[in-house]
């Protein structure tokens, strides 16, 4: 394959080089507004310690994305060279490239929920029991080094410019702060196209009902095509964690306990099967079914739910009812 | 020093201040209400929710910061506050790492427990009486470091 020979399209000037350092001050003054809001209204919750965490944990993902994110940039700058096509900054490409850009976060997200390699560094947004402006910041430190950015590559490849994807990747990021609150209901016909506070809701809750779903990151449109979309239902109201929920609010063990858990496992493997199994299967595949994954969960509900009245939802009310994830245990 | 360094170093000050405002203001404002186990039902319910099966001997720390449950028939099911939630956990006995017995101040005794789970921290189970509870003796026999 050769390299495409046309120079890099200049990037405009409008287009700011960080998004989401430019939107950390706005994201500063939510979470003060949602924290009085909540303190007057009673409608979601704080606690100083979960939020500590969180925060803790978005303020070292900054640092872990100086540090691996050169192996994103480095990745598509060389794919890039090789595009199909040389797109400039127009609007057309603009439109292209947010569709683009929200399909592939769509991907990526699924592929981080449904397969354990990726869910180890996934799995930390969703630590947290509590659903919050504060949880929106509690990010990843290794998504960089897990590859997180794969899905995005073919965009460099079609021909899209390397800054114009970041851009989007940006707004994508800053968009989906605002929707980790309980404070915003519904929103009517805004539900039919975007990601809203009450779609990501579900995407958080650990109620069978709702496990696996609604991976959008701005347009919901690509769950409603794909068949992950799930609507909020007033009578199952969100339960927020993982399946084994931490016991902890040190961030060293949030970033890297899902890692700790992966690879105790792969010391007990017994086949090239099961290493596979341990490190690409869901979250929750075990050999021997001993733990349990997202659609054994789900299926297990749904046959509760389908059983003559006495017997249905028995055990399926906990507060700490968990969804996603695995641990050894 | 660069400009390029200066500029990241005061962004990554200003995000570090923010972060420690946030958690004050969360902290004055009062979100800072600890979460207990209550009594021994409470234990059983929770058990029953996380659908762990029947519980056996159940051990509950004075200060109602955690819970452990023999369930069988190699189980163990903990209650840990965390803040002001209750995590819920079953571990196999085998993850017990380890079970150290202690003698706490203005406290009978006292139990550092172990799992061998990053994402769980060591905790201590503290009792009023002289003797530690028999399932906890057995728990603590049957840990791997002791």
């Amino acid at each position: 394959m050769e390299r495409n020979p046309f120079p890099v399209p200049e990037t405009p000037a409008w287009v700011p080089a960080d998004v989401v350092t430019l939107a950390v001050p706005a994201f500063i003054a939510l979470v003060i507004i949602e924290m009085l809001v909540v303190r007057l209204s009673k409608r979601g919750a704080y606690e100083a310690k979960d939020s500590a965490a969180s925060l803790f944990m978005g303020f070292g993902s900054t640092l872990a994305g100086i540090l691996t994110g050169g192996l994103y940039i480095v990745s598509a700058y060389w794919i890039y060279q090789y595009r199909l096509f040389d797109i400039g900054w127009t609007w057309w490409a603009l439109v292209l490239c947010f569709f683009g850009e929200d399909l592939a976060y769509y991907w990526f997200h699924r592929i981080a929920h449904e397969r354990r390699f990726w869910w180890a560094s996934h799995i930390v947004h969703h630590s947290s029991q509590h659903y919050n402006l504060s949880t929106a910041l509690r990010q990843t430190w290794t998504g960089n080094l897990a590859l997180s950015f794969a899905t995005k590559l073919p965009l460099f490849f079609i021909g899209f410019p390397v800054e114009m994807v970041l851009f989007f990747t940006g707004v994508s990021l800053v968009y989906q702060f605002w929707i980790h609150t309980e404070t915003v209901g519904r929103m009517g016909p805004i539900e039919w196209l975007f990601n809203t506070p009450s779609h990501h809701r579900v995407h958080h809750a650990t109620n069978p009902r709702y496990l696996d779903a609604n991976y959008a990151g701005v347009l919901i449109i690509w769950d409603r095509i794909f068949g992950t979309f799930i609507p909020e239902v007033d009578h199952d109201k969100p339960r927020y964690g993982i399946v084994s929920n931490l016991g902890t609010f040190n961030p060293i063990r949030i970033a890297v306990h899902e890692w700790v858990g992966i690879a105790r496992d792969l010391r007990g493997a017994k086949s090239a099967g099961e290493w596979f199994g341990y490190i690409f299967g869901p979250p929750g595949w075990t050999p021997d079914g001993s733990r349990k994954t997202s659609k054994m969960l789900k299926a297990e509900w749904r046959e509760a739910e389908e059983a003559p009245a006495p017997q249905r939802g028995v055990g399926y009310r906990s507060a700490t009812m968990t969804s996603r994830g695995s641990h050894p245990s | 020093m660069s400009p390029e360094i200066l500029k990241f170093l005061v962004i990554q000050a200003i995000s570090l201040g923010g972060v420690i405002i946030l958690v004050g203001l969360a902290w004055l404002i009062g979100f800072r209400t600890r979460a207990r186990v209550l009594d021994e039902w409470h234990v059983q319910k929770l058990a029953a929710d996380e659908r762990a099966g029947p519980t056996g001997a159940i051990a509950i720390d004075a200060l109602g910061r955690v819970a452990l449950a023999e369930i069988e028939p190699d189980k163990v099911f903990v209650v840990k506050a965390l803040g002001d939630k209750l995590t819920t956990r079953v571990f196999s006995r085998a993850a017990v790492a380890g079970v150290k017995m202690y003698r706490p101040k203005g406290r009978g005794i006292g139990a550092r427990v172990r799992f061998s789970d990053a994402g769980f921290d060591d905790f201590a189970i503290e009792f009023d009486s002289r003797e530690a509870p028999a399932w906890i003796e057995r728990l603590r026999r049957g840990a791997r470091g002791k």
